[in-house]
């Protein structure tokens, strides 16, 4: 069940980014940002209003952790830019390779709290294969 | 400029890494909701700065180039952050990124062939690769 939700998550995000691409194709992508934003913030107090749940602020936080929705704001806003000249493809194998190479340098440095994590040659290798791959998608 | 759409669209990866470990260090102070209202809430204080620092002047689109879909933006990226989460809890990094991009692709090849009609194998090849490369990249963490 987890392996098939994780499938579709991958499914949703692909179809998220054409929903998003076309509205920006319309709407311009700030206006479209907004109307993404909003939307899920409207969806997400209705959540909490059915279950007659609020938020609680908690104390002691470090405010960095508050800001995720802004990067999320980021990506959106670069993958309304990409996803009309790149296609939905290209743009998450590209994508994809910024995960990987950020994700392993948050491994390496031990940012955001996490545990530090040597360098592998099998990893270097998963890269380049990678790359290779979406030097292939380019055509 | 089809450079600097592969530089957007690989910073916009990075984007989302951070996005993820960001929500997901909150959600472990406070709930996996929290978390996504949270995200939403700084997300639309920043995006609607961000539309009135850009040029707040648009024109209204006409009414039948609308559609539904078009706004589900929104309700699918709150599907996808509770997914997500709720999934990382019970499956290695390894698996579910695999499989995300599995999904991630082939939805986004799919899509790509109803809006052109045409099938590249190079760019099919060029996915297996990248399924192959992320394999290797991810192994490590899974030992």
């Amino acid at each position: 069940m987890n392996k098939l939700s994780s499938v579709i998550t991958g499914a949703l995000i692909a179809i998220m980014i054409v929903a998003n691409g076309q509205l920006a194709a319309l709407f311009g992508n700030a206006l479209a940002n907004v109307l993404v934003q909003v939307i899920g913030l409207m969806f997400t107090c209705l959540f909490f209003l059915l279950r007659k749940e609020r938020f609680v602020y908690k104390a002691g936080i470090p405010l960095f952790w508050y800001l995720g929705g802004i990067f999320g704001v980021l990506s959106v806003y670069l993958n309304n830019i990409t996803f009309i000249s790149l296609g939905v493809a290209l743009t998450s194998a590209v994508g994809l390779l910024g995960q990987s190479l950020s994700s392993f340098v948050i491994d390496l440095l031990g940012l955001f709290d996490m545990p530090k994590k040597s360098f592998h040659f099998t990893q270097l290798m998963g890269l380049s294969i990678i790359f290779i791959g979406i030097v292939l998608m380019l055509g | 400029m089809y450079l600097l759409d592969l530089a957007f669209a690989f910073v916009g990866g990075i984007c989302i890494v951070l996005t993820r470990m960001v929500c997901a260090k909150l959600a472990e102070r406070y709930s996996i909701w929290d978390s996504i209202f949270v995200a939403f809430f700084t997300g639309s204080v920043f995006a609607i700065l961000l539309f009135l620092l850009s040029n707040p002047t648009f024109a209204l689109p006409s009414l039948a180039r609308l559609t539904p879909f078009m706004f589900t933006g929104g309700m699918i990226g709150i599907a996808i952050n509770y997914l997500s989460n709720k999934v990382a809890l019970h499956i290695s990094v390894f698996t579910m990124t695999l499989l995300i991009f599995i999904g991630q692709m082939v939805t986004g090849m799919v899509l790509d062939w109803i809006q052109t009609q045409q099938l590249q194998p190079l760019k099919l090849l060029g996915a297996c690769l990248v399924v192959v490369g992320l394999y290797f990249y991810t192994r490590q963490n899974k030992a």
